[in-house]
């Protein structure tokens, strides 16, 4: 029996690698690290499947790449809490869902979300998302199977298992494959995962970025760009699908919500070189929001966007809409001082006082 | 559905094999007919879409086929019917492949606004091909006459169907009409899954793994000298690995079938000269192109200029068959000109001295290589100037960037540059012998070692842990 010999031999060095992957656990799915000092793939979607099981945490901080930057230690430090960062950079409120459930089942009371308009975007399934392994969220057999028996896996096992070695040569290889793309679990410090580096903050952020973002919508090939995928009645469907549902699935968790500012170069972009409709699109979908989240006794909401003195230092942003590090941690000092709280008796007054600031604003010369 | 995916090598082939088995029993004719079943379910199971067009190509080829046998027509309406069952393939083929190309090209030459949106049937340069051979022969009285079942299992067969090998009927047809074939030894079967495995870790673990490193020439940032050739040259690999890779996997599953497929390649970076390169280089769609179109064109027979001509518009329209763009064309007429100046040469080439042979023969490898590595930055751009972009930071050797992913990039290059100039290659290891349909024999004449076999279960362990998300074979798009 040549032929069954064959495949035993197939199955036996497949199930070595797959062992070898279990006991090692790079990305710590089964159990933390335990005999070796552990590593973090940048990447946002893989980590976070393996942070939601390694970390103690009692708050999940949520939000896309405009909340990315922020460290869990510095929420920790303002709120007390002990906080799992779990962010997505380009993400929609469907990834967000999925991985918020998946991480609210480790028993976790608090969820701080940073939200905007730009998560609502009508994008299919997370399964049908190439590049979001949902399977291992769910560590079903497929998504276990295709974490263990792959190759990657056991190349970064092997390099993090060396790494414990603490020898010279060793670590400069690992450096340098690193540094190639070769090797992805780059980051030591789950703190440092996906942070920014304060000495490149004034080049990465400042007036001339921001205002840049302006000049690139006014190109008559980039104005389509403002308002892709911005209707209303969608963006409502999929807030109460993705948001509301959730919130009102798990009363038992206390959600804090927050708007962060935009710069008022992206409203006056909005205002100067969209379609009339936008802004209108976009009053009437936050209007909703606010009013829809108010009426939740589990939900605390902040509101940022008409916070002028943030959203008018153009210094503060890389790009129209992207904060700096600094704004992020004045936010949280903010929140924990309870300040641009909504008043649920009144919560479209952030909204009406944007209006006005939007009117009477003019760009910088 | 790729053959580098869990759902056709843990589901797919177990089941199609099983079945195989219990049809066995019932004779040829039911075992074809699960095949060819087998085989429309994995074209339907990625492009459903597109099975009708599939079944109405067979049918009307069948029956073009059967018009141009059994008819009894005199040699002008034979030629007419030839002539219009072939114009309907290439329509069809045309259609498909090439409309969006000819309306982007019309817009930019006039000024209009014309919007074609046509998807492109994956396998269809394939089995237009198969099946234009079939009533060329037909019609030049080559074919004899085949049943329906068999002739659409030819067509539809699914190690080939996608990516080729371009299968010649008489050599397959005759093969699934054998009603003395059983269902294949556990020689056939072990084989068959030995070249599988080469195969597999060809794609998932050297094509895949060197593919990164392409974007260095061909990424959105211009590229350095350094990095302009890295990425070239990891472009040179990793179609050769791929493409070779995925021809081997055909082999080794029809092989399981008890089915000899020829072979593609043949270590074509090992080539002395291009015209050597165009004998080991896809293979069959070489020796498609030559005896139907550069033979039907007049060949060599009506004098040098016009041999030059034909070769000429024989590559380039090889090169168009590959896609519809003008970077394709271009590749094409470069391998022409290529073959031009090699028949030149081969005509007042010197002597030259026994004692530096050798070397000669280093430099020809080398300098084949070189045209070959040259060409494929057309084959692989995404447009000319982009073509001529890389090409001209190629010959610019002012600006290094060898940085760590520079410096990890060659590492793979040499690694994979001593196994495709050195190495034996799958058909050499394996001793498989299509024309005399034996395999098992290595290529120093010994029966496969207990070792080989065992490093084929690693190296298949190894293409199944190197399985992606989203890597399809480059030759599915053509």
């Amino acid at each position: 029996m040549i032929a069954v010999r064959f495949l035993l031999a197939v199955v036996i060095a497949t199930s070595l690698v797959g062992g070898f992957n279990y006991l090692v656990d790079p990305l710590q799915i089964f159990r933390p690290a335990r005999f070796y000092e552990p590593g973090y793939p940048t990447e946002e979607r893989l980590h976070n499947a393996g942070l939601i099981r390694s970390q103690s945490f009692d708050t999940i901080f949520m939000g896309d790449s405009i909340g990315l930057h922020l460290r869990s230690s510095e929420i920790d430090q303002r709120f007390g809490t002990r906080v799992v960062k779990l962010a997505m950079s380009g993400s929609t409120s469907r990834e967000q869902n999925f991985v918020l459930k998946a991480a609210l089942e480790r028993g976790p009371k608090q969820v701080l979300w940073e939200m905007d308009d730009l998560l609502f975007a009508d994008v299919g399934e997370v399964d049908s998302l190439p590049y979001f392994p949902a399977d291992l969220y769910r560590m079903n057999l497929k998504g276990t199977a295709t974490y263990l028996f792959n190759l990657e896996t056991g190349r970064e096992a092997f390099f993090l298992l060396l790494r414990s070695w603490n020898w010279k040569p060793i670590s400069n290889l690992r450096n340098g494959l690193i540094r190639a793309g070769y090797l992805k679990y780059d980051k030591d410090n789950v703190d440092e995962l996906n942070t920014f580096d304060e000495v490149l903050a004034p080049s990465a952020y400042n007036a001339d970025k921001c205002l840049a973002a302006y000049k690139f919508y006014s190109l008559p090939e980039n104005r389509s760009r403002l308002g892709a995928g911005y209707d209303q009645d969608v963006m409502v469907r999929i807030f109460e699908r993705d948001v509301i549902s959730l919130i009102r699935e798990r009363s038992d968790v206390r959600f804090t919500i927050y708007f962060p500012p935009y710069s008022m170069v992206q409203y006056a972009a909005m205002r100067d070189l969209a379609a009339p409709a936008m802004l209108r699109t976009f009053f009437g979908f936050n209007s909703y929001v606010l009013q829809r989240l108010a009426q939740f006794a589990n939900v605390t909401l902040f509101d940022f966007r008409d916070d002028a003195q943030m959203s008018h230092d153009l210094s503060q942003y890389g790009d129209a809409i992207h904060h700096s590090p600094a704004t992020g941690r004045l936010l949280l000092s903010r929140m924990a001082e309870g300040r641009s709280r909504v008043d649920g008796s009144d919560p479209y007054r952030s909204i009406e006082q944007l209006k006005t600031q939007i009117n009477a604003y003019r760009l910088p010369r | 559905m790729l053959f580098s995916s869990y759902q056709f090598v843990f589901l797919f082939l177990p089941v199609t094999l099983a079945g195989y088995v219990l049809f066995d029993r019932f004779g040829g004719k039911a075992r074809s007919l699960w095949l060819a079943l087998a085989s429309l379910a994995f074209y339907a199971a990625s492009n459903w879409q597109f099975v009708p067009l599939l079944l109405a190509s067979v049918a009307f080829n069948f029956l073009a086929g059967s018009l141009l046998l059994r008819g009894k027509l005199t040699e002008r309406p034979r030629f007419a019917a030839l002539s219009a069952g072939v114009a309907i393939n290439l329509l069809a083929l045309g259609y498909f492949k090439y409309a969006v190309f000819l309306a982007a090209n019309f817009n930019a030459a006039f000024s209009t606004h014309l919007v074609v949106d046509v998807l492109l049937p994956v396998g269809i340069s394939f089995y237009t091909f198969t099946q234009i051979a079939f009533l060329v022969d037909a019609y030049r009285g080559q074919v004899a006459r085949y049943g329906l079942p068999h002739y659409a299992l030819f067509v539809t067969y699914f190690p080939h169907l996608i990516a080729g090998p371009i299968l010649h009927h008489k050599d397959m047809i005759p093969q699934f009409e054998d009603e003395r074939a059983r269902f294949p030894s556990q020689h056939l079967l072990t084989s068959g899954l030995m070249i599988f495995a080469i195969g597999l870790f060809k794609k998932t673990c050297m094509a895949d793994g060197i593919q990164p490193f392409v974007a260095l020439a061909f990424g959105p940032i211009q590229p350095s000298f350094d990095q302009a050739w890295i990425g070239a040259l990891a472009y040179t690999f990793q179609i050769y690995f791929d493409f070779s890779g995925y021809s081997d996997m055909a082999v080794g599953l029809s092989l399981m079938f008890g089915i000899f497929l020829p072979v593609n390649f043949n270590s074509p970076y090992q080539a002395r000269n291009i015209i050597d390169f165009w004998r080991r280089w896809h293979i069959t769609l070489s020796q498609f192109l030559r005896d139907y179109l550069y033979f039907s064109l007049g060949g060599n027979r009506h004098g040098v200029v016009l041999r030059y001509a034909n070769l000429m518009i024989t590559m380039v329209l090889g090169g168009l068959w590959h896609g519809a763009a003008w970077t394709f064309a271009a590749w094409g007429t470069l391998h022409g000109l290529y073959l031009c100046v090699n028949h030149a040469w081969n005509r007042c080439r010197p002597r030259i001295p026994q004692s530096l042979r050798g070397t000669a023969r280093v430099a020809a490898v080398m300098l084949t290589f070189l045209a070959v590595v040259v060409a494929w930055v057309f084959f692989r751009a995404e447009s000319l100037p982009s073509a001529f972009a890389i090409l001209s930071q190629m010959a610019r050797p002012g600006m290094f960037v060898y940085g760590d992913r520079e410096r990890l990039a060659v590492v793979y290059i040499i690694v994979f540059g001593l196994i495709s100039f050195l190495a034996p290659n799958t058909q050499q290891l394996m001793g498989y012998d299509h024309a005399r349909r034996t395999v098992g024999t290595s290529f120093q004449g010994k029966p496969v070692s207990v070792r080989l076999q065992y490093a084929a279960a690693c190296l298949l362990a190894l293409g199944i842990l190197g399985i992606q998300k989203n890597s399809e074979f480059i030759y599915f798009r053509f």
